[in-house]
């Protein structure tokens, strides 16, 4: 048999199309109106979206207080507090250049970002608490941007919420709606909420400014609800990444049942960014990293342990690892602390790289969007890309 | 999107997840993104490969695809499986979501030029695959 090769493409997209009807690309928005949510005239009882991969959250409670614990006794009898991440050193742009202090052995860098994207379309967010104090409760985050519903083409499954198009993003125990708001968009998310009742919220929402000053994102605070920031988005934000991987970890193309990962992720974010993420990440169990708010969460397909807190208010960092234990990732947490400018670089150029300044960041498996060139590649092995000073 | 990811784990449920942590991770930064939707397909995309690691972490030995049965059975569906998982997902980006170079290559966080030749090995191993 001669297979040519538009027959053999034509036989993928069907063979793919045929896959993919096996899974739902689209639903109906359940349109039951949650006025009471507004008015607050009767109780509301909640259907929560199920949270697929969390860990019963007294387990994960349990298990976070054991490891804090015994690390804790572990640590505090090793360390100084100067030794601790709370001795931020500001790197360029006021964000803390973190850097591990101890790592599981076997670890090696292989993965680096420092960018700070261009900046974005002007845009406000507005976070609203049940129990402001303790931000426990149910949680409602307003997002105002200029941003066209065209940019989330595809991202969502498309729904219609009073008129206007939207995509509904719901799930793993948030749900979030973003719908047109004049030419740009207003996105909303709420965690213990429902898909139908943001869609009820949207309904009431009139036009919202992408300015602070000009009046609250909301016309009407969901009853028992508070006010809690309101914030303009920073414009470009500065974002770090650093990539451990241990044990053989080659970036090659197939699994080989070796690799372990540690991740530190480090961003600059608005006064309330942590509350952002509180409201977004449903990011688990809460508890106090020397003094700091954090979360812990294990789990997602990979079963990689997730701990994030507010170093400074608009600064959060998140550690992921997979291949470690929660105890060793407190540990690593703990051990975090911030360079100079030139150790940081120094840190970089350990992996070959070159910091490269240009206009824009460019892709890497870390997560950057944007296409223009601004990236070091080491040949390896493993091949690494780096974005280092984007904001040239 | 989903769609994508279970065709790249073949597992609706695993899909599923991987696609509202992806969607998560743009939320989180959606502030200082202009191409939300680029970044999903990265994020989709390093997620899937993150499971396939997983998998192979906790199962040694090669497992049983839980999702089996939702697979056609012919030889396209055995010859995609054999492929190394860049070129599974850059096929799948060509010919499913018919996405351009530049934009798998920003899912794959490679250049062009690899993704051409990622698809160019990937249809020439499995043109010979199914000829065999």
């Amino acid at each position: 048999m001669n297979l040519t090769t538009p027959d053999l493409e034509d036989r993928l997209r069907s063979h793919y199309r045929a896959l993919a009807d096996d899974v739902p690309s689209s639903f109906t928005l359940d349109a039951t109106p949650f006025d009471d949510v507004l008015t607050g005239s009767r109780d509301i009882h909640l259907t929560p979206v199920p949270s697929r991969r969390r860990w019963p959250a007294l387990a994960v409670a349990t298990m976070a207080v054991a490891a804090l614990a015994v690390v804790g006794l572990v640590i505090a009898a090793r360390h100084t507090p100067a030794e601790t991440a709370s001795e931020s050193v500001p790197g360029q742009g006021g964000l803390p250049l973190l850097v591990p202090g101890w790592l599981p052995s076997g670890f090696e860098l292989r993965g680096a970002l420092d960018q700070t994207p261009p900046a974005g379309p002007p845009s406000r967010q507005a976070i609203y608490a049940e129990s402001p104090g303790t931000l426990t409760g149910r949680m409602l985050l307003v997002s105002v941007t200029s941003a066209s519903i065209e940019t989330w083409q595809g991202a969502g499954v498309p729904v219609t919420v009073a008129g206007r198009a939207g995509f509904d993003l719901s799930g793993d125990g948030v749900a979030k709606l973003v719908v047109t708001n004049g030419e740009g968009s207003v996105a909303l998310a709420g965690r213990g909420f429902s898909s139908a009742e943001l869609a009820t919220i949207a309904e009431s929402l009139g036009t919202p400014s992408n300015d602070v000053a000009d009046g609250p994102a909301l016309t009407t605070t969901p009853a028992g609800f508070t006010l809690v920031s309101d914030e303009a988005a920073p414009s470009a934000g500065r974002w770090t990444d650093l990539t451990y991987e241990a044990d053989g970890a080659d970036g090659a193309d197939e699994a080989d049942g070796t690799v372990r990962t540690v991740a530190i992720s480090v961003y600059a974010a608005p006064p309330n960014g942590f509350d952002q993420y509180v409201v977004l990440a449903d990011p688990g169990a809460p508890e106090t990293l020397d003094a700091k708010r954090a979360y812990r969460s294990q789990g997602g397909t990979d079963g990689a342990w997730r701990l994030a807190w507010e170093e400074s208010p608009g600064v959060v960092v998140e550690v992921r690892a997979e291949g470690v234990s929660d105890v060793e990732l407190t540990r690593i947490a703990r051990d975090l602390h911030a360079v100079s400018d030139a150790k940081w670089a120094a840190l970089l150029a350990t992996i070959g790289a070159e910091p490269q300044v240009g206009p824009r960041p460019t892709p890497t498996t870390l997560g950057s969007v944007t296409s223009a060139p601004c990236t070091a590649q080491h040949p390896g092995p493993p091949p690494v890309t780096v974005v280092v000073n984007c904001s040239g | 999107m989903t769609q994508l990811a279970y065709l790249l784990t073949s597992d609706v449920a695993v899909a599923d997840e991987i696609v509202q942590e992806a969607f998560l991770q743009v939320h989180a930064r959606w502030s200082q993104l202009d191409n939300p939707v680029g970044y999903l397909h990265t994020s989709v995309v390093n997620a899937c490969r993150s499971y396939h690691r997983h998998r192979a972490v906790m199962h040694r030995t090669p497992q049983p695809r839980p999702e089996a049965s939702l697979l056609a059975a012919d030889e396209l569906s055995d010859a995609l499986a054999k492929l190394p998982y860049r070129q599974r997902a850059a096929l799948a980006l060509r010919y499913f979501c018919d996405l351009p170079d530049d934009e798998i290559a920003i899912a794959l966080n490679a250049r062009p030029a690899t993704v051409r030749s990622l698809i160019h090995r990937g249809l020439a191993t499995l043109r010979k695959e199914i000829e065999r």
